[in-house]
C-alpha cells in the first residue's frame, strides 16, 4: 500500500514548512536535553494548530520508534 | 543483523518511556496530556507505519517492521512504559505531582537524600577566642557574668 495513497488511507502527509522545519532540528538531537530545549522554544513560536500537527506528528514518530524496539527486543 | 542499536532493548525501552516523559515535559504538556495524544495517535494507522518504517530505516533495519504492526496495542504498551503504576489519585494536579516526583527516584531514595543532606551540613561551633567585650553582659537569654 502507498502511503501518498489518499484514497486508500484517506489521510495525507501534508506538512506545513515550519512544523517540518521543527521536526528536522528536533530530530538531529530529539535524546538530549538541548534538543528539547529547543523543541520548547520553537514550539512556543508556532500557531495553536501548527503546534498541535507538531505534537500529532511526535507522538506517531514516538509510537513508530517504540514498535522498532519492540520488534528488536523480539 | 541489528544494526547499529548497540544498547539492550530491555534498557531502550526504558530510555524511550523517559524520554517521552522527558518530551512532555518539553512540550508544556502534563503527562496524562502526553498519554492521551498517544492513545489518539495511535489510531492514525498510516502516520505510525510511517513513523515506523522511518525509525527503522534510520537504525539499518527493513520494511519488515510494518508486517503485523497493531498500532492500538503500541498505543497500550506506550501507556504501560510511560506510567507504569499509574497514581491513584484523582485531582489533575496531584496526578502530575506524583508523576514527575517519581521521575529518576527510586524507593528509599527520599530518605538517603535527606540523610546526604544532613552530613554535608556540619554543626556550628563557636571561636574560642572572645568576640567583644559585651560577651558577659548578662542578656535576657543568657544571665552573663555579673548577674
Amino acid at each position: 500500500m502507498s502511503l501518498r495513497d489518499r484514497l486508500r488511507t484517506q489521510e495525507t502527509f501534508e506538512v506545513d514548512d515550519a512544523v517540518r522545519r521543527v521536526l528536522k532540528e528536533w530530530s538531529q538531537e530529539k535524546a538530549s536535553d538541548v534538543g528539547r530545549l529547543n523543541l520548547a522554544r520553537a514550539a512556543k513560536r508556532l500557531s495553536p494548530e501548527q503546534r498541535n500537527v507538531l505534537i500529532a506528528r511526535l507522538a506517531e514518530i514516538s509510537l513508530g520508534v517504540l514498535a522498532v524496539l519492540e520488534k528488536q527486543e523480539g | 543483523m541489528l544494526g547499529p542499536v548497540t544498547e539492550p532493548a530491555s534498557d531502550a525501552l526504558a530510555k524511550w518511556a523517559e524520554d517521552q516523559r522527558a518530551l512532555a515535559r518539553a512540550l508544556d504538556l502534563t503527562i496524562e496530556e502526553w498519554l492521551d495524544i498517544l492513545d489518539a495517535a495511535s489510531h492514525r494507522t498510516t502516520g505510525i507505519t510511517a513513523a515506523a518504517i522511518g525509525a527503522s530505516m534510520a537504525r539499518g533495519l527493513g520494511m519488515g517492521i510494518v508486517r503485523g504492526l497493531d498500532t492500538r496495542a503500541l498505543g497500550k504498551r506506550a501507556r504501560k512504559l510511560i506510567d507504569p503504576t499509574p497514581p491513584r489519585v484523582k485531582n489533575p494536579v496531584l496526578k502530575e505531582a506524583v508523576r514527575r516526583a517519581r521521575d529518576g527516584i527510586e524507593v528509599g531514595a527520599g530518605a538517603a537524600r535527606l540523610r546526604a543532606r544532613r552530613e554535608a551540613i556540619t554543626t556550628p561551633r563557636r571561636g574560642e577566642g572572645s568576640i567583644g567585650d559585651s560577651v558577659t553582659t548578662g542578656t535576657p537569654d543568657a544571665p552573663g557574668d555579673d548577674s
